[in-house]
């Protein structure tokens, strides 16, 4: 293993790895930070189950 | 109805990376990489492998896991039981049953994680600076006779005691003020003594050895299956994916929060803490052990050594190492050891609140449902902080059972309708980044493959042909029997009281909440 120099492969793969995460990352980063998409002003109603009945106390 | 929430996009955030990144990001992920570094190759066709699984199970399941508490507004039980019905309670039960059996043996490893701390304060008296080879080896058993008379002692016990009354001091406070409040300080904290770590490696000159040793690809091993399941298990493990934190997390987001960036933040930052220590780790132990005379054969087994209870180097060799640099080196094993207390507690403190959560929708107050969650930690992990047979077996049980969860998260999608679930759960909740078809073909095929893959491999491969293969009481062995009996045991029970949890969790409670530090966020 060299102890003076990156190999090629390494370097390849360090590019790869650390590049795809940190920009993976920071574009996600970046859409969180630009907010929600417009919501729909009538959205449709969510298919969940509710209980019948008042709330419990 | 009031309860508590996150109060911003950032306080989300760091708290969805604290739940990913825990002490296996110091510990394990180094460990495992080095298993595929060699004489004259490196590591770098499991980080692809690694890398590869980031994308097809980590973030997938985050995502699902992730809407599923921010449409239902519940644990893991309630949110099952929104979406599917009551019926299907069971299955978010199994999911909370093995985080909390989990938050008892990992109170044990973040009351070691405190313990060395105390010690590197002390800048472990009894250690040598290890000058040369022999040295090294006298401080090696040294430091695992230390370890050994830790595990299993009263001190462990106390320790443990200590890390559960930490995590209940934090999560008493509220989702605002403990939890998030907490992540927005020991986040930060744990990428600054990270990078602190890969700088003063820098400062050493260029570490071309570890760097080599850490990236340098060795093609033909992305043909053996083991680096497959390696690269798959560790990124189903250590970005929380199937714990059901990040769902806990999510019942606390606002509505319209983006569940994929929100995510992919999570993972990606996840992934990126591992790099950062295995980037100070491996150029550190190469460089110190390196010029001690310790040959690069043995350099690379004390890399790949699972230590005493798959700790890895951490308590074996990192309190001696870094006494051979002058001038830094107990800084350097304190900021070490502090760091792995941070990543244990950031993750502890999201499994705590999993736990308060789920009891709270079981109409327990806020801080009932708290203390609740304390005296299970405190008194399952009990005998795993007395016994390090039963911690191997928790650890074991409960690790792969998170395949499990996993897979029940796919269930819940695809019961639910995969493309439904996309458009209507995902993409019409606010996303700014919408999920394309792709998640379809994830969820139909790619993700429960992958799962079933892995839950066979440790059942079959790793946990039969021993005598003891089926026996459910043979602690401290790696054995079929104990999961699936354990696991047996755990899902009748959960069974029978899905009637009565289902209907609960679902319900609207009015106590709820956390008085006084409610929040109106619907």
């Amino acid at each position: 293993m060299s102890d003076s120099v990156l190999t090629g492969g390494a370097l390849l793969v360090a590019v790869v790895v650390l590049g795809t995460l940190l920009g993976c990352f920071l574009l996600a980063l970046v859409l969180m930070g630009r907010g929600p998409r417009a919501v729909d002003p009538e959205p449709e109603p969510l298919d969940l189950w509710v209980p019948p009945g008042p709330p419990e106390p | 109805m009031k309860r508590d929430s996150f109060s911003s996009r950032i306080g989300l955030v760091l708290a969805a990376l604290g739940m990913a990144i825990g002490t296996g990001n110091i510990w394990r992920f180094p460990r495992i990489a080095a298993r595929w570094g060699g004489e004259d190759h490196g590591a770098g066709a499991f980080l692809l492998a690694w890398l590869l699984f980031l994308l097809l199970w980590s973030v997938p399941i985050l995502v699902a896991e992730f809407t599923l508490g921010k449409i239902s507004r519940r644990g893991p039980i309630g949110a099952f039981a929104r979406v599917l019905g009551p019926g299907a309670a069971w299955m978010g039960g199994f999911i909370v049953l093995t985080t909390l059996m989990i938050a008892a043996y990992y109170s044990v490893v973040t009351g070691w994680t405190l313990s060395y701390l105390a010690e590197a304060l002390q800048g472990f008296p009894g250690l040598e600076v290890p000058t040369d080879a022999a040295t090294v080896k006298a401080n090696h058993a040294r430091a695992l006779a230390r370890f050994e008379e830790l595990a299993g002692s009263e001190v462990a016990l106390g320790f443990h005691l200590g890390a559960a009354a930490i995590g209940l001091l934090v999560v008493w406070r509220g989702v605002r003020t403990g939890v998030e409040l907490a992540c927005k300080l020991l986040i930060p904290a744990l990428f600054l003594l990270l990078a602190a770590g890969v700088v003063w490696v820098f400062s050493q000159g260029v570490p071309w050895q570890g760097f080599n040793f850490l990236f340098d690809p060795h093609w033909q091993d992305l043909g053996q299956p083991k680096l497959w399941i390696d690269a798959l298990s560790q990124s189903a493990w250590s970005t929380g994916a199937g714990w059901g934190l990040i769902l806990v997390y999510g019942s606390y987001a606002r509505r319209d929060e983006d569940a994929v960036s929100t995510n992919f933040t999570a993972a990606s930052g996840n992934n990126i803490a591992s790099m950062l220590s295995a980037l100070f780790i491996f150029p550190a132990v190469f460089t110190l052990l390196g010029a001690a005379g310790v040959p690069y054969g043995e350099i690379q087994s004390a890399l790949e050594d699972a230590g005493p209870g798959s700790t890895g180097l951490a308590f074996q060799y990192v309190p001696f190492i870094f006494k051979a640099v002058a001038g830094w080196g107990t800084a350097l094993t304190i900021l070490f050891f502090v760091g792995l207390f941070v990543a244990a507690l950031s993750s502890f403190i999201a499994m705590y609140e999993l736990g308060a959560r789920t009891f709270q929708d079981l109409g327990a107050s806020r801080r009932t449902a708290v203390l609740v969650t304390a005296l299970i930690v405190a008194g399952v992990g009990a005998p795993a902080a007395l016994d390090m047979d039963v911690f191997v077996s928790m650890d074991w049980v409960w690790g792969v059972a998170l395949i499990l969860c996993g897979l029940m998260v796919v269930w819940a999608v695809q019961m639910y309708g995969v493309d439904r679930y996309r458009r209507r759960l995902i993409n019409a909740t606010g996303a700014r980044k919408r999920m394309g078809w792709t998640f379809n073909w994830l969820f139909l095929f790619l993700v429960p493959a992958q799962g079933i893959t892995l839950l066979v491999w440790y059942l079959v491969h790793e946990g039969t042909g021993r005598e003891d293969a089926w026996d459910p009481f043979a602690l401290g062995s790696y054995n079929a029997g104990t999961c699936v009996w354990w696991w047996g045991a755990g899902l009748l029970v959960l069974m029978l009281l899905t009637p009565v949890i289902g209907r609960r969790s679902a319900r609207e409670h009015a106590a709820g909440g956390q008085p006084g530090q409610d929040e109106v966020t619907e």
